[in-house]
C-alpha cells in the first residue's frame, strides 16, 4: 500500500513538473517575441494614429448587470478613449439595481423603441434603446436578463462597425489601449480574427476620473497574489501561446473581434460562464475547418485595468465559475479537436494541454496530495524524496513567475521600484503555501457545480474603483 | 517509479541558478533605469533655461541657437528625445525650426551613424528619429533597411520614416509598392503611413488605380477618400463590378462622395449589392443636404436592410420641409418600412423639441409639427411626450 501511495504521489509530482516544463517552453516563446513587442510599442506612432481617419471604427460592447456603482466611471472612460471613431453600447442585462437609471440621469438619455436593433443573433427580449444626440456615440440597450453572452449578442445586433470590442463594466481601459490593438489589427486585417488585451490589477492604484494615474502594487493579500498570477498568465503565457497561434482565450475583460466571424460562428454561447474561451475555440474551429488563414493574437501593450476580488468568498465564486466554464468548453468543443491533425496547434497542443493539465489537474493534484499525506502518515522514510520534489516544484513555479517579471521589466516596467520586485517575488513563493491549493480546490468545486447543473454566477459584488482610497 | 535523488539536486541547482540570473537581470534593469532617469533629470534641470528659450523663440524670425557648451553623447540623447517629442506635436514653421535645431546640434549626423549600427533596435531608433527630423539624406539607407528588414511589425516603422523623409512622390510610390507586394489587405495602414508625407499624393494614388495588383488599387481608392473628384468617374466605374469587396465598396463610396453623380447613378448606388454602400449613400445625402437626391432616399427608406432604411429616413428628415413631408407620405403609405419612417418622424420631433434654443429652431420645429399634423392629425400623446 505504502509503495502504491508513494508511487502515485511521485506520479502526481511528475505531472506538475510536466506542466511547469511545458509552461517554461511557452515562456521561452514569449521571450522570443518580447524584443519585437518592445520595438513596435516604442516606435509606433500611436498619437498620430489615434487622430487618423484611416483607422477602422470599433463598436465597444459593455454588458452590465447590477453595475450602478462603476458604470458611469467606466462609460466616461470609454467615451474619452483616444480613438478616431468608436461607439459605446452598454447592454443592461435586466439588472435589479438602478444601472439604467443612473445612466439615463447622467447622460440625459431618451427612450426609443428598439426597432433599429437587428436580429442577427437571437437574444432575450430587448425592452428599449436609450440615446442622447449630445452623446452621439453612446447607446444603452435595456433588455431582459439573459446572461453576459446574451448581452454581448444584443450589443452585436445593434453595433454598426465591423470590429467589436467586449469590455467588462468593472474594467477601465487605458486611453490608448484600443488604438494599440487597432495598430496590430491594421497590419494584417485578413488574418486577425480576435486580439486580446492585457488585463492588469487596479487594486492599490490611484484612479481619477476613470483613469489610472499612479500605478502601485495592491496592499491586500488576495489582489497581490492575483497580480503575480495575472502577470504570469498574460505575459508569460499568452505572448507565447499567441506566437504559435495556440491562444485558447481572449479575456472577457477586454478583447477586439472581427464581427463577421463572430456572427458566422453564431455569436457568444449563452447560459454558461466561460463564454470568452468558448468564442475563441469556436473561431479556431471555424477558421481551421474552412481552411481560412487566421490568427488569434495577444497585444500586451493594450492595457485594461480591473478590480480583483479581495475576499475569499468572491474570489472563490469567480474561480469556481472559471472551473465550470473550462469544463463545459472542453466537453462542448475541446473533445472534438483533441489530437485531430486538422486542428493543427490547437488540436495537438493547446486543447490536449488544457484538458490534461488544466481541466483534469484538480483530480491529479488533489489525489496526489492525499496519496503523499497517506504515505507520510504510514512511513516517513521517503521524506527526503518528497521534500526534494516539493522544492523542485516550488522553485520551478517561482522561476516561471520570475520569468514573467523579467518580461514585464524588459518591455513595460509598470512597477519600477526595486522593492516592488521583491514584494512580487515574495508573493510568488508564498502562493505555493495555501493559495495554489485553494485555487485547485475551487476549480474542483466548480466541476461539482457543473455536474450538479448549477448555472448561476454565484457571488459577484462590485466595488467602486476608489474603494481603496475610501478605506485608507 | 523512477527517481534519482542526485539528478534532482542538479535540477535544483539549475533552477536556483536560473532564478538568480533572472533576478539579477531584473534588478540590473531597474538600477540602470533609475540611474538613467536621474541623469536625464539632471540634464533637463541644467538646460531648463535653454528649453524655455526654445519654447519662447518658436515663433520668432531668427533661427534657434545651439547651447554654448558642447553636448555629451548622453546629453544629445536627452535633447533628441525632448525635441523629437515636440516635433511630433508641432507643424509648419515651428516644426521646421526645431528640425533645423536638430541639424545644428549634430543630431542628424549622430543618427545617420546609428543607422549603420549592428543592433536592429539602434537602427530602428535612428530611423524613427530621422523620420521625425525629415532627413532627406536618410531615404536611400532607409529604403535599403526596409527591403532587408524581416516582414514583421518593424517594417511599418521604417516605412513611416521613409514617408516622412521622402522628397519625391516616386520614393513614396516605391515604398507603397513594396508594402503592398504581399497583398495582406492592409491598405488602410499603408495609406496612413503614406499620408505621413508632406508631399501631394493625389497623382500617385490615381496612378495606383490602374495597377494590376488589387492591393495597390485599394491603396489608391482609400487614399483618394479625402479628395473625391467627379473627373475620376471614368477610372472608378470599372471597379464597381470588381469581385473584391473592398475595391467595389471604396470605388462606389468615392463616386458618391464626389457629388458629381447623376440621379440615375445615385439610384444605382442605393440599389448596390453591398449594404455599406447603400448606408454611405443615405448618410452622405443627409449630411450634404443635396435635395435633388431626395428620390434616392425614398428608395432607401424601402430598403430590405433596416439600418439602410433608418439612415435614409433620418437623412430625409434632414432635407428640410420637403424631405420631412416625403417622410410623412412614406409613413402613411402601404410601402415597406412605413413604421420605420413613422418612428423616425417621432424621433426627429422629439429631438428637435428637446434641443430648440434658438428662434430658428423653434420655427423649424413648429413648421415640421404642422406638416406632421397634416398627415396624422393632432397627436396629444406625442406633444405631451415632448
Amino acid at each position: 500500500m505504502r509503495e502504491i501511495l508513494l508511487g502515485y504521489g511521485i506520479f502526481a509530482m511528475y505531472y506538475v513538473l510536466t506542466i511547469n516544463t511545458i509552461y517554461f517552453g511557452i515562456i521561452l516563446f514569449s521571450f522570443k517575441e518580447i524584443s519585437k513587442i518592445l520595438k513596435s510599442t516604442t516606435f509606433s506612432k500611436y498619437k498620430s494614429l489615434s487622430g487618423s481617419n484611416n483607422v477602422p471604427p470599433i463598436s465597444i460592447l459593455v454588458p452590465a448587470f447590477n453595475e450602478e456603482l462603476t458604470i458611469i466611471e467606466n462609460v466616461r472612460s470609454l467615451l474619452a478613449l483616444h480613438y478616431p471613431k468608436h461607439e459605446v453600447i452598454v447592454v443592461n442585462d435586466g439588472s435589479s439595481d438602478d444601472t439604467v437609471g443612473v445612466l439615463i440621469k447622467e447622460f440625459e438619455l431618451q427612450y426609443y423603441k428598439p426597432t433599429s436593433i437587428k436580429d442577427v443573433i437571437k437574444t432575450a427580449k430587448v425592452r428599449g434603446l436609450y440615446y442622447n444626440p449630445d452623446y452621439p456615440n453612446l447607446y444603452v440597450v435595456d433588455k431582459e436578463n439573459g446572461g453576459k453572452a446574451d448581452s454581448l449578442n444584443a450589443g452585436i445586433n445593434l453595433s454598426s462597425y465591423p470590429l467589436i470590442s467586449s469590455i467588462d463594466a468593472d474594467s477601465l481601459l487605458e486611453e490608448d489601449a484600443l488604438i494599440r490593438i487597432a495598430r496590430m489589427y491594421m497590419e494584417k486585417p485578413e488574418e486577425y480574427v480576435a486580439i486580446g488585451g492585457n488585463v492588469r490589477i487596479a487594486n492599490g492604484c490611484k484612479i481619477e476620473n476613470g483613469v489610472v494615474k499612479n500605478v502601485k502594487l495592491p496592499k491586500k493579500l488576495l489582489p497581490m497574489w492575483q497580480l503575480v498570477e495575472y502577470m504570469k498568465a498574460f505575459l508569460g503565457g499568452r505572448i507565447g501561446w499567441s506566437s504559435v497561434n495556440g491562444l485558447i482565450i481572449v479575456s472577457g475583460a477586454f478583447g477586439v473581434f472581427r464581427k463577421d466571424y463572430v456572427v458566422e460562428v453564431g455569436g457568444y454561447r449563452g447560459g454558461y460562464p466561460g463564454e470568452d474561451m468558448n468564442i475563441i475555440i469556436k473561431l479556431h474551429r471555424h477558421m481551421l475547418e474552412n481552411n481560412l488563414p487566421y490568427k488569434v493574437a495577444f497585444c500586451p501593450d493594450a492595457v485594461c485595468w480591473t478590480q480583483a476580488p479581495d475576499t475569499f468568498k468572491i474570489l472563490g465564486s469567480q474561480r469556481k465559475r472559471w472551473g465550470r466554464g473550462n469544463l463545459k468548453n472542453m466537453i462542448e468543443e475541446g473533445r472534438f479537436m483533441f489530437m485531430r491533425p486538422k486542428y493543427k496547434i490547437m488540436g495537438w497542443l493547446t486543447i490536449p494541454y488544457n484538458i490534461i493539465f488544466e481541466t483534469l489537474s484538480p483530480y491529479f493534484r488533489i489525489t496526489g496530495l492525499l496519496a503523499l499525506i497517506g504515505y507520510a502518515l504510514m512511513d516517513m522514510s521517503g521524506w527526503k524524496i518528497l521534500l526534494v520534489f516539493s522544492l523542485i516544484n516550488i522553485l520551478y513555479g517561482t522561476l516561471l513567475g520570475i520569468g514573467s517579471m523579467l518580461l514585464e521589466e524588459i518591455a513595460f516596467q509598470r512597477y519600477p521600484r526595486i522593492r516592488d520586485f521583491f514584494k512580487m517575488l515574495i508573493y510568488t513563493v508564498l502562493m505555493f503555501f495555501g493559495y495554489r491549493q485553494l485555487g485547485i480546490l475551487w476549480r474542483f468545486l466548480g466541476h461539482i457545480d457543473f455536474f450538479r447543473k448549477k448555472t448561476s454566477w454565484g457571488t459577484m459584488v462590485r466595488t467602486s474603483f476608489n474603494e481603496d482610497k475610501k478605506s485608507a | 517509479m523512477f527517481f534519482n535523488l542526485e539528478a534532482a539536486f542538479y535540477v535544483i541547482y539549475v533552477l536556483a541558478g536560473l532564478m538568480t540570473i533572472m533576478s539579477s537581470i531584473i534588478i540590473g534593469i531597474k538600477v540602470k533605469k533609475k540611474r538613467t532617469h536621474k541623469k536625464t533629470e539632471k540634464v533637463m534641470q541644467e538646460h531648463e533655461s535653454y528649453f524655455k528659450y526654445v519654447t519662447q523663440q518658436l515663433d520668432a524670425k531668427e533661427s534657434l541657437h545651439v547651447p554654448k557648451a558642447e553636448l555629451t553623447t548622453f546629453e544629445k540623447k536627452v535633447f533628441q528625445r525632448e525635441l523629437v517629442e515636440r516635433i511630433e506635436r508641432l507643424s509648419g514653421a515651428q516644426r521646421e525650426k526645431l528640425i533645423q535645431l536638430c541639424k545644428d546640434l549634430g543630431l542628424i549626423e549622430f543618427n545617420l551613424k546609428r543607422l549603420k549600427s549592428g543592433r536592429h533596435y539602434v537602427r530602428l531608433e535612428a530611423a524613427y528619429n530621422l523620420g521625425a527630423m525629415r532627413c532627406a539624406e536618410a531615404v536611400p539607407t532607409l529604403c535599403k533597411m526596409l527591403y532587408k528588414n524581416k516582414k514583421d511589425s518593424t517594417r511599418f516603422i521604417i516605412a513611416r520614416s521613409i514617408a516622412q523623409t521622402a522628397t519625391s512622390t516616386g520614393q513614396v510610390n516605391d515604398m507603397i509598392h513594396y508594402l503592398a507586394k504581399d497583398q495582406e489587405n492592409n491598405y488602410q495602414l499603408i495609406v496612413d503611413i503614406a499620408q505621413e508625407s508632406d508631399l501631394d499624393l493625389h497623382a500617385p494614388f490615381i496612378s495606383l488605380l490602374k495597377e494590376p495588383n488589387p492591393e495597390l488599387t485599394k491603396v489608391g481608392l482609400f487614399g483618394l477618400r479625402d479628395q473625391p473628384d467627379s473627373e475620376m468617374h471614368s477610372i472608378l466605374r470599372p471597379h464597381l463590378n470588381s469581385n473584391d469587396y473592398d475595391i467595389r465598396m471604396n470605388a462606389a463610396k468615392l463616386m458618391v462622395a464626389s457629388g458629381g453623380s447623376s440621379l440615375q447613378e445615385m439610384e444605382q448606388f442605393m440599389k448596390f449589392k453591398d449594404e455599406e454602400v447603400r448606408l454611405f449613400t443615405a448618410e452622405w445625402i443627409g449630411q450634404t443636404g443635396v435635395k435633388k437626391y431626395q428620390e434616392v432616399l425614398e428608395l432607401g427608406v424601402q430598403d430590405e436592410n433596416k439600418q439602410v432604411a433608418r439612415k435614409s429616413a433620418k437623412s430625409l428628415s434632414q432635407l428640410g420641409d420637403s424631405g420631412f413631408r416625403t417622410l410623412c407620405k412614406l409613413a402613411v403609405s402601404n410601402l415597406r418600412n412605413g413604421t420605420i419612417a413613422f418612428e423616425m418622424i417621432h424621433e426627429y420631433l422629439k429631438e428637435s423639441a428637446a434641443g430648440y434654443s434658438t428662434n430658428r429652431k423653434v420655427a423649424d420645429y413648429h413648421r415640421k409639427l404642422s406638416i406632421y399634423e397634416t398627415y396624422f392629425g393632432k397627436d396629444q400623446e406625442l406633444i405631451d411626450a415632448m
